[in-house]
């Protein structure tokens, strides 16, 4: 079959992308990320149109400064707004926050999600997802009932360790999810790089525990030994930027058209686009 | 035609993989029209002595009778004993090509100083002056499994340009594929060599032509579209990936990835 053909099943059914970026550019104040890239942004909704992706969610994380001030994350997340504006139904915001702030971390996610309707809360390898920095941003997730999105990896190489030494993987996610079981987390990325059968065996247990299938790794049959452990309903499309690697996953796995389905729309996860469309 | 140039049969020691037979890489093949699978049998790459994973793809393919047809590469140690008489043999029972597979079988694609010689021996141009003689083609793959997820028990290292130059610039007549290798391995001298040498093949695998415009115009700067094949790295990873780039990016040429990797093969041209 043409592979054009099989991409009905995203021409023709609901899809939402829950892992996606903006860039910032250079602007004013002489820094990156003064302002949104809007080529870029604007690139990547014909991207988006192309591929039949109806919804993306996305965030302007700080990965590199380990100390991501909270002018910054305010700068990051504004920029994120400024994505939405432009295109109103489409592009959804996650709050980008350093939760070693504690106090400017509670005030920047009132901000996003009751001021600027962002849909969640994206971190970094700032803090493991576990480290009891985490502990008044969960209870403030709660609170709003928003979900959390991780960026996680287990990873086995030295070079990339040395570089993100606090990378939450699977066990972290899940021990945080046992403090919080009113909490909703996303795992993010499996395919995005490290270990993902470590990733999905350590959360199976945990089921307010959710995992994004973004990244550049579309090893087979990691979407069907996800489905396995977790469930579709626990899975949720996204691509990280990564599209022929993540579209691939849906297409080619060994699952149930309703599973793909379920991926696909992120089912669980619709209440928290609704409400913000309110 | 449509030619897979990146397929495999066997096991791989770290995890399991599905569709690993002729059997199973024919049904992904049909899956998408690929007519035509360049495939080896990765238990060479583990095997003490690589030839015995040769006799079990003879043997494989002896009792296989799908639709796809493959081209079978023999997997060739050129550091153990009777290499050279293994791989004439393995191409006199029908074999297509030879395969390398360097960081496995513990040997450099450079010339090397061993302890037993006296001046440096480049084994690996022995295997390529053999395939030139016999008009067979060569693939040599950058790596299998990301190396951020890899076994602590695997390699962390992929073949890189310099490596690959150190071979490709001694013989540059042989039909080369370079598969799986990531544009941002690539050397300056590589660059130039693969813009200079014309039967020097590579695929998209590790490319990602939708997002990075500029990775793609480096690497249609070095090979051009009539040296990109399409090669889905079967069964490792899922091969409508390759097949979105291939549909998706228009400055790719489709029909001729398809069909580039034919000029490499006697029985195809």
């Amino acid at each position: 079959m043409d592979v054009k053909k099989k991409m009905d099943l995203f021409y023709k059914n609901p899809v939402v992308s829950w892992h996606e970026h903006v860039n910032g550019i250079m602007g004013d104040r002489g820094t990156e990320g003064d302002r949104l890239d809007t080529q870029h942004c604007d690139e990547q909704m014909k991207i988006v149109d192309m591929f039949g992706i109806d919804k993306i969610v996305v965030s302007k994380p700080i990965p590199a400064d380990k100390h991501a001030s909270p002018e910054k994350c305010m700068r990051a997340n504004d920029l994120v707004y400024e994505a939405t504006q432009r295109y109103p139904g489409r592009i959804y915001g996650m709050a980008f926050v350093n939760p070693g702030y504690c106090d400017a971390m509670r005030k920047e996610i009132d901000r996003c999600v009751k001021e600027l309707d962002f849909v969640g809360v994206k971190l970094y390898h700032q803090y493991f997802m576990d480290d009891p920095a985490q502990y008044a941003l969960v209870e403030k997730c709660i609170e709003l009932d928003v979900p959390i999105l991780m960026h996680c990896a287990h990873l086995m190489d030295p070079i990339t360790r040395m570089r993100q030494p606090r990378c939450s993987d699977g066990v972290h996610m899940a021990n945080i999810a046992r403090r919080y079981p009113g909490a909703t987390f996303i795992m993010g990325h499996i395919g995005g790089g490290g270990d993902w059968q470590w990733a999905i065996k350590a959360i199976a247990d945990c089921p307010n525990v959710y995992a994004d299938i973004g990244g550049s790794i579309h090893d087979r049959p990691l979407i069907e030994e996800s489905v396995s452990y977790l469930g579709a309903d626990r899975l949720l499309f996204a691509t990280d930027g990564m599209w022929a690697s993540s579209i691939s996953k849906i297409l080619d796995a060994d699952i149930s058209e309703a599973d793909k389905k379920t991926i696909l729309k992120g089912e669980a996860f619709m209440r928290f686009l609704e409400r913000a469309g309110k | 035609m449509f030619i897979d140039i990146n397929t495999y049969v066997g096991h791989w020691p770290f995890r399991n993989l599905k569709y690993n037979t002729l059997e199973g890489l024919d049904k992904l093949a049909r899956e998408y029209g690929v007519t035509h699978m360049v495939v080896a049998n990765l238990n060479g790459f583990f095997y003490k002595d690589a030839n015995t994973a040769n006799l079990e793809l003879l043997k494989e393919l002896e009792s296989y009778n799908g639709e796809t047809e493959f081209l079978p590469l023999a997997i060739v140690n050129p550091a153990y004993p009777e290499w050279e008489k293994d791989a004439r043999d393995m191409i006199a029972k029908g074999f297509a090509g030879f395969e390398l597979a360097p960081l496995y079988h513990g040997y450099s694609l450079a010339p090397e100083m061993l302890y037993d010689e006296y001046s440096p021996k480049h084994r690996a141009l022995e295997v390529l002056n053999l395939a030139e003689e016999l008009d067979v083609p060569v693939r040599i793959c950058a790596g299998f499994e990301n190396f951020r997820g890899r076994s602590p028990f695997d390699t962390y290292e992929n073949i890189k340009g310099d490596d690959y130059f150190a071979l490709l610039s001694k013989n540059k007549n042989v039909h080369v594929f370079v598969t799986s290798f990531a544009p941002s391995a690539v050397s300056d001298r590589f660059a130039e060599l693969l813009k200079d040498r014309e039967n020097t093949y590579l695929d998209l695998t590790q490319i990602s032509p939708i997002e990075s415009k500029k990775a793609l115009a480096k690497t249609l700067e070095n090979v051009t579209n009539k040296k990109l094949c399409f090669g889905s790295l079967s069964p490792f990873c899922y091969m409508a990936a390759e097949l979105i780039k291939m549909e998706f990016v228009p400055e790719l040429d489709t029909e001729a990835m398809k069909t580039n990797a034919a000029r490499a093969f006697k029985k195809l041209r």
